[in-house]
């Protein structure tokens, strides 16, 4: 009864691994297609450094003439966007006097990417006193706007012949628009950059006073909706800027602008003295949050234009990858010679519970979507390390317990217990400074940090439960001679 | 075998190679990579295919003088028939030279540069703050470990030799770097952090059998506490060296160029992990409980007691 129930078990182990092999190393899901190899190894992303990816070229606008410090500042600000969008393995550098480069792995569509990253539109806080606008000769164009428009929306509803007096037409844009700030400025956002040249207007903040912007969702107010909106808090001297541009524009209107794209234009209820302000008139919760998000990552200090994507090869040379795998792969062979013919039966156990391991590994890699890295390669290759690493004390203890007389079973119990200190303590205090690096790093930092953190949790698992139960099975079915429990090498007392 | 007893031999070795490094560090400086200290990016349209790592690279290196240059395939509209090149700071005249190696090998038009798209002076990758962030994030690192290891040992004389240890690996390392010039780029960040986690966990295993070890020896016999503690997780530290040790050494055997530089600064981080987990960390500590207890001649004196 016993041995069947070792069976059972011991089979059932080896069918999982040998499962989670297959889907590790050939991948799950339809047949051929773009999700054959949804888990497969081939899916993992691969860095800039063995695999390329693309490249993206920003310009500073033309006739910006930027200064050094301001494409320095737009460069970090990149930076800052990359890593927040998750492309932590992604590099940015100046290139020349108006030029960033960002080379992105693993991604295939260039736009895609360049959307990701963000709007490189700059952020303008607009007060303006619309009584100083209506009355002026900005209005002209567009009253004919207006007049355009009104033609082109009758057309649609009564087709070409559509009936209309365009002087009418005009007669009604004068008296309409000036009666309608906000649906003016709304529909015609280019009235502020014309006020703005002709000094009806002026810019009261930029991006560069926000200290934080966060998405946001409730009422603004009693009897308002509900709505999606982000929550924009200013820094020092933006707080103070604010104050007094609230008191100049009481009762005026500040407009809160993306270029030229108007977000929201406030009235100015009262003087805001705690620098907290608000952005409506997003679609939804999605719009409002990436408008957060770009907000955080910085306003860009100049204006740039996307103007090239190449895609570009492995910055290590395109063999790297090719060399490291087999490398790789000879020398966790040798490992696994060296745990078997030194350690015998616990050393098979063990390496089949190496084996498990990496399969864990590959597998958590792919599904958290991590890029990896030569320094990724790092991290596996210490985390392989310090699962084998744990094997290796729990063996030396067994060893001990057998050497000292003890019997199989209550060694083999023995050392596992005495070997957990050791292991937790070198386990956890390696984690410890994985998860700071992954939170406080950035880029190829972080990289690493996730490969080994993932490895050292994986590796205690594998090493203190695979390893145990496959040895206990060993112990039930194959053999209970001590001898092939012990290493090779007896060594002195 | 006597390992506290010979404390100074084993300072000493690591203090001469720390002290080689650092004297290579103040008069060669440090090997610092495009990554890091920026360069020159070249960009020439070879109009055909072409192998970038065989062919181009050699040239790059015997021209500019760079040993790490960064060599890729771009694709254009006419698939990848374009080269980017990307080495450290060179002069124009380099860059007409780097191109007419380039444009004869490939047969293409010497005259007006006709194939040359561009060539720049481009920034690093790795920008001082994220290189500040890495100091930073290590050391907050390095401050959690000590308090976790004095938490969990009780004692913080274990922490703090721990750290010792780490610093003494990450140094050796450095010292390497500094000495046979490997190139300092994004991958040196990574080798460093390794052998932190490395050495680490050598250290607490060492440290683990001392504790446990404790109770069966006198307050007088820490000599003896450490060596047979060191003794006893002897084979487990050979064997575990070995298997790391034998991972990165094929790496380095079979690894591309790029990948050697990596390669090489870990098996030495290894080598130095292993090396100080027996003979700098527990000596440091016998040292520091020497000095909590009887001042400084404390450590001669438990050392007097245990011959007598």
């Amino acid at each position: 009864m016993k041995s069947l129930k070792n069976v059972f078990i011991l089979l059932l182990t080896l069918l999982i691994i040998a499962g989670s092999a297959i889907v590790t190393f050939v991948g799950i899901g339809g047949r051929g297609g773009d999700y054959s190899d949804r888990f497969g190894v081939l899916n993992i992303k691969l860095g800039l450094d063995l695999a390329g990816g693309v490249s993206i070229t920003y310009q500073a606008e033309e006739g910006s003439n930027p200064s050094s410090s301001q494409m320095e500042g737009a460069l970090a600000v990149i930076q800052n966007r990359l890593d927040s969008k998750g492309y932590t393995e992604a590099q940015a550098y100046l290139d020349g006097t108006d030029r960033i480069r960002v080379e992105i792995p693993g991604v295939k569509d260039a736009n895609a990417a360049v959307e990701d990253i963000g709007k490189t539109a700059m952020l303008t806080f607009v007060g303006f006193d619309w009584d100083d606008i209506k009355n002026s000769s900005i209005m002209d164009k567009y009253y004919d706007l207006y007049v355009q428009d009104a033609i082109a929306a009758l057309k649609e509803q009564d087709g070409e012949d559509a009936e209309y007096s365009e002087s009418e037409l005009l007669t009604e844009a004068k008296t309409y628009l000036p009666q309608q700030a906000y649906y003016t400025v709304m529909t015609y956002p280019e009235i502020l950059t014309d006020a703005l040249e002709a000094g009806l207007a002026e810019e009261v903040l930029t991006g560069s006073d926000v200290a934080d912007a966060s998405y946001q969702r409730g009422q603004l107010s009693q009897n308002s909706a509900v709505q999606s909106y982000v929550k924009l808090e200013l820094n020092a001297e933006g707080r103070e800027k604010f104050a007094e541009a609230t008191e100049k524009y009481e009762g005026k209107y500040i407009a809160i602008r993306l270029d030229e794209t108007v977000c929201s234009m406030p009235t100015v209820n009262s003087v805001i003295t705690d620098g907290v302000a608000q952005i409506t008139g997003m679609s939804g919760e999605e719009e409002a949050k990436s408008l957060a998000a770009d907000i955080r990552g910085g306003a860009l200090p100049v204006r740039l234009v996307d103007i090239e994507h190449n895609s570009v090869g492995a910055t290590l040379g395109q063999d790297a990858m090719q060399t490291s795998v087999t490398a790789a792969i000879i020398g966790f062979i040798l490992i696994l010679i060296f745990m078997i013919v030194y350690y015998r039966i616990p050393g098979v156990a063990a390496s089949i519970a190496l084996l498990f391991y990496i399969t864990l590994e590959l597998f958590f890699i792919n599904l958290l979507d991590i890029t990896l890295t030569l320094p990724g390669i790092a991290g596996i290759i210490l985390s392989i390390g310090m699962a084998v690493d744990a094997n290796v004390i729990i063996f030396a203890r067994i060893n001990e317990e057998l050497r000292g007389g003890r019997g199989l079973l209550v060694s083999i119990e023995s050392g596992f217990k005495k070997a957990l200190s050791a292991i937790l303590d070198g386990n956890v205090t390696t984690l410890i400074a994985a998860a700071v690096l992954w939170f406080l790093g950035s880029g190829t930092i972080k990289g690493f940090a996730q490969t080994l953190a993932l490895g050292i949790v994986i590796s205690m698992f594998t090493a203190l439960v695979v390893t145990r139960l496959l040895i206990q099975q060993c112990v039930a079915l194959i053999s209970k001679n001590p001898k092939l429990y012990r290493s090779i090498h007896v060594k002195k007392a | 075998m006597k390992i506290i007893e010979r404390t100074k031999i084993w300072y000493t070795i690591s203090i001469a190679i720390i002290l080689v490094g650092a004297a290579f560090l103040i008069f060669r400086g440090m090997n610092f990579d495009i990554e890091f200290a920026g360069g020159t990016m070249v960009q020439i349209d070879i109009g055909q295919e072409f192998d970038a790592r065989g062919d181009i690279e050699p040239i790059v290196r015997e021209i500019t003088g760079d040993t790490n240059p960064q060599v890729q395939k771009v694709s254009g509209t006419g698939g990848a028939t374009q080269v980017s090149i990307k080495v450290k700071e060179i002069t124009t005249e380099q860059i007409e030279q780097l191109y007419t190696a380039i444009a004869e090998k490939y047969g293409l038009d010497t005259v007006d540069n006709a194939n040359l798209i561009s060539h720049s002076s481009i920034s690093p990758t790795v920008s001082g703050e994220m290189q500040r962030t890495a100091v930073v994030a290590t050391s907050v690192a390095a401050l959690l470990m000590l308090l976790y290891i004095t938490f969990r040992f009780k004692d913080w004389r274990f922490g703090l030799s721990s750290i010792i240890a780490l610093l003494h690996d990450v140094l050796i390392v450095i010292a390497m770097y500094a000495i046979f010039q490997i190139p300092v780029n994004n991958t040196f960040i990574a080798a460093i952090l390794t052998i932190v986690g490395y050495s680490i966990n050598n250290t607490i295993v060492v440290f683990d059998r001392i504790r446990e070890n404790t109770r069966l020896y006198r307050q007088d016999q820490l000599d003896q506490l450490c060596d047979d503690s060191i003794m006893q997780t002897l084979s487990r530290s050979i064997n575990t060296s070995l298997t790391t040790i034998v991972m990165v050494l094929v790496l380095f055997i079979l690894g591309v160029q790029s990948v050697r530089w990596f390669a090489f600064p870990l098996l030495v981080g290894f080598l130095a992990g292993t090396y100080s987990s027996i003979f700098i960390a527990s000596p440091t500590w016998v040292l520091l409980k020497g000095i909590g207890r009887k001042g400084k001649k404390g450590g001669q004196a438990v050392k007097r007691v245990k011959h007598a």
